[in-house]
């Protein structure tokens, strides 16, 4: 309940920020338009030539790419802005002033900043979609599209466990700050089928095994090729990268209080 | 000052090469899917197979971390916006060669990240590589890479001179990126693109940045085909140095009047 | 039941060093240098409810370091820390409900929104209830002359305007213990009275615990009854401030305004020459000297005032530190 005004306000304060500095918000439209097209385009470049590849036919590599613009769009509502500004606040001492509020400090650094804009790229995703589900015929029913908002749920779960595991590491070297942007390269990976991976190593394939499930998943649930192992991993995945995600940042903390 | 300039650019080597990853991932994860759409579609996609296609993406990993310059943010943000700018104007050296040689240091190191990992590429799997053994065809493939890299220089600088109008250069930054990622053939060959698009990329400087580089030294490209590569460089590189020099008479009047 | 209790507080840190130049970055790569620095070492002391003490010492002396232990920012090597009953270092809500800390120009407000908004947010983090909100920041505000730019964007205040928004975002929680790393650094001599003036309204009104770290005497001087002198992570004093005059300085100074021009030599019979003018000088006797030599130069000259003076602290607190 606490928690739950604590972000109330901080949206507040957020949407504040957004209305006050306009020309930010106006140039926030234009770039995230810009990139919500042109991370759909993509698909359509790379399938121009290729009807179908590694089991997936053009339709459900388009509802792939749709499904990953959502959550990642969502993921980015919610939290990049704060990653953004994970290194400064780690380097200028900010972090102190963090540590001295009555509020879990994870809450804090993952949640502070709000990107507004960025939901206009989650509604192209959802225009995508619809569009294309249209095209292929097929309507999934409402459990499908429940169970797909449930997968994408845990699906950005997992995306943040993964960000905020590896930006805790800026805490041992602070110097990494395109840390983060990597992180956004890296989020590229799971765009594409699982089977992409697997059919070119088995040890990237488990490497990378998050990545891959987090989008595929949902996917194919909304397009009725469910397979249970997936949905099994999936959740077991959030729930377990959010634990360590806790414990890695208390053990990292330790650490910063013992050198400050 | 060079010297000083490339100790700092080694002490940064962590962040370095993280830069470099930033450019090996996405042709990485472009290849796979290539090799996945062969293989369904017969091993050859307008002129492309196997190994053509794996040399491209490698060697696009060394132009774009080695050929592609990033210094539109820094002139844009740390020396016209913050200030910085005043420093070098009392310098008694070109500020476009000052820039210039505080490039170059990136490019070599994270170029030599580059080398390295396609050294031990060709080792490991060397039978998927086709170059040019043509040694005029080489020379003049060299020759083509450096004017990519100053026709790159070139165009960054002028847009990050926009700075001196702009306030906000965060959203026409994010176009550039994406329209030259496009049109410099960093997501697919231009021969790979659908027909509108190859169209259009004939028209713009983009493809000499990085896709014909890449595709002269795999020796794609006959002698007078090569010429005319370098034509098209220097009448580009041209057009925006021109640019360059008005828009730095202009900007500078604007910058020195308000006296930031 | 002391506010703080301190018991044998150490605090040590590796400090890695590396060698200047190309070659020097180069060999870092295999070789790593470390010293160990004691920050703090064996420092102890109590502080009752209310106090409003003084931490002074050069900077380095390990002043901001023994702050951070007090408030849970950094874990002691060795000792045992206890503040309000808690022990800082778990930082529980409940502990950090109760304490401040407000660190030189650190701030913590959003620089592109007005102050009201930080303090509505930092009323939920703290979950202040509304009324007591309502009620602090009427109080503060008028106190700090600040009611008109609550709704002015923090980027377009003045820098006085903006260290009173910070500090009204700092205590508006009501904390009973308020801790303050250098607080008047960087403030022209107008702001520095007017912070004090408030510490000490502060710390008489809610009587609240206050301590305060500086390298400047009069900040100090000023505030403070209680004093606490640190350097080099040891703790020199603990004490009322005019106890330090007694127990360090060893001498007293004689200044005298001579009717007629008198020569250096002369002077110098007496005592140390602090500073010389022809017809004015100060001299340095020692303590128990000082009215035997005064009853001996008025025989000596003709003399227009004379006043015996004790050192001024700084003085007293500087020849403490560059003894020890």
């Amino acid at each position: 309940m606490k928690y739950f005004k604590i972000y109330k306000a901080l949206l507040r304060v957020n949407f504040s920020y957004l209305t006050t500095y306009r020309s930010n918000m106006i140039n926030g439209i234009i770039a995230n338009s810009v990139w919500g097209f042109f991370s759909l385009l993509l698909i359509v470049i790379l399938t121009s030539r290729t009807p179908s590849v590694f089991g997936w036919t053009r339709n459900e590599l388009f509802l792939l790419f749709g499904i990953y613009n959502i959550v990642t769009s969502i993921f980015q509502f919610f939290f990049t802005r704060s990653f953004d500004r994970f290194s400064e606040i780690v380097n200028r001492g900010r972090l102190d002033s963090i540590l001295l509020k009555p509020a879990d400090s994870q809450f804090l650094m993952s949640l502070s900043y709000t990107n507004f804009t960025v939901l206009l790229r989650a509604f192209l995703g959802i225009g995508f979609i619809v569009y294309v589900l249209i095209q292929m015929h097929y309507i999934p029913t409402l459990i499908q599209v429940l169970f797909t908002l449930i997968l994408m749920f845990a699906s950005i779960t997992v995306l943040y466990s993964i960000w905020y595991i590896v930006s805790t590491c800026l805490i041992w070297w602070p110097s990494l700050t395109n840390l983060v942007g990597l992180m956004y390269e890296i989020n590229g990976t799971s765009r594409y089928p699982q089977e992409m991976y697997r059919s070119v190593s088995s040890l990237l394939f488990y490497a990378i095994l998050p990545l891959t499930l987090i989008m595929t998943t949902p996917t194919q649930v909304l397009i009725g090729k469910v397979v249970f192992g997936n949905i099994l991993l999936l959740i077991s995945f959030a729930v377990v990268l959010f634990i360590i995600s806790r414990l890695f940042w208390r053990y990292a903390l330790r650490s910063y209080t013992s050198v400050g | 000052m060079f010297l000083l300039h490339s100790q700092y650019v080694f002490a940064e080597r962590g962040r370095s090469f993280i830069w470099f990853l930033y450019s090996v991932i996405p042709p990485a994860i472009f290849l796979l899917f290539w090799i996945g759409a062969l293989k369904s579609q017969g091993g050859n996609i307008a002129g492309w197979n196997l190994s053509t296609i794996t040399t491209y993406y490698f060697l696009l990993t060394i132009a774009s971390s080695m050929l592609v310059a990033h210094i539109e943010e820094d002139i844009a943000w740390e020396d016209i916006q913050e200030g910085h700018l005043t420093g070098y104007l009392l310098k008694p050296f070109s500020y476009y060669w000052i820039k210039f040689l505080e490039e170059v240091p990136w490019r070599l190191l994270q170029g030599s990240y580059g080398i390295v990992l396609i050294f031990a590429f060709i080792v490991i799997f060397g039978n998927f590589f086709t170059l040019s053994n043509n040694p005029l065809v080489i020379a003049l493939s060299l020759l083509i890479c450096l004017l990519a890299f100053m026709l790159s220089f070139t165009f960054k600088t002028v847009l990050g001179l926009l700075a001196f109008w702009l306030t906000d250069t965060n959203g026409l930054f994010q176009l550039s990126d994406a329209v030259v990622q496009i049109f410099g053939g960093f997501i697919v060959p231009i021969t790979l693109l659908p027909s509108l698009l190859q169209h259009t990329a004939t028209f713009l400087p983009f493809a000499y940045m990085a896709y014909y580089p890449v595709v002269a030294i795999q020796g794609q490209l006959g002698i007078s085909e090569l010429a005319k590569v370098i034509l098209f460089q220097v009448i580009w590189i041209v057009s925006f140095a021109l640019l360059y020099k008005w828009l730095w008479i202009e900007g500078r009047k604007k910058y020195t009047a308000i006296g930031q | 039941m002391s506010v703080i209790s301190v018991q044998n507080l150490v605090k040590n840190y590796k400090a890695y060093k590396k060698e200047p130049g190309f070659f020097g970055a180069v060999k870092s790569l295999y070789s790593r240098n470390y010293e160990l620095i004691s920050a703090v070492s064996d420092v102890s002391f109590e502080i009752e409810e209310g106090e409003l003490v003084g931490f002074i010492g050069p900077n380095g002396a390990g002043k901001t370091t023994t702050l951070k232990c007090l408030s849970g920012l950094l874990y002691p090597s060795r000792g045992k820390v206890n503040v309000l009953g808690f022990d800082p270092w778990k930082r529980e809500d409940k502990f950090l409900k109760q304490i401040s800390l407000i660190m030189g120009q650190k701030n913590q407000l959003w620089w592109d929104l007005p102050p009201i908004e930080s303090f509505l947010l930092n009323k939920e983090i703290y979950g202040i209830p509304d009324k007591q909100f309502k009620e602090t920041l009427l109080q503060l505000s008028e106190l700090l002359d600040i009611e008109d730019v609550l709704n002015v964007q923090v980027r377009k205040l003045s820098l006085g305007q903006r260290m009173k928004c910070e500090l009204v975002a700092a205590i508006l929680h009501n904390p009973r213990v308020l801790f303050l790393d250098e607080p008047t650094i960087g403030l022209d001599v107008v702001m520095q009275k007017n912070l004090r003036d408030f510490i000490r309204e502060f710390n008489g009104k809610y009587n609240s615990t206050v301590i305060l770290t500086s390298h400047y005497m009069e900040d100090v001087k000023q505030l403070c009854k209680r004093v606490i002198i640190i350097d080099h992570g040891k703790l020199l004093f603990d004490g009322n401030l005019s106890d330090i005059i007694k127990k360090y300085a060893t001498k007293k100074f004689i200044k005298v305004l001579f009717e007629k021009d008198v020569e250096r030599k002369e002077i110098e019979k007496f005592g140390k020459i602090h500073a010389y003018k022809p017809a004015e000088s100060i001299i340095a006797v020692n303590r128990e000297d000082a009215p035997s030599v005064a009853a001996e130069m008025l025989k000596q000259f003709v003399i227009e005032d004379i006043n015996i003076e004790e050192p001024d602290i700084e003085d007293v607190i500087r020849d403490v530190f560059t003894n020890k």
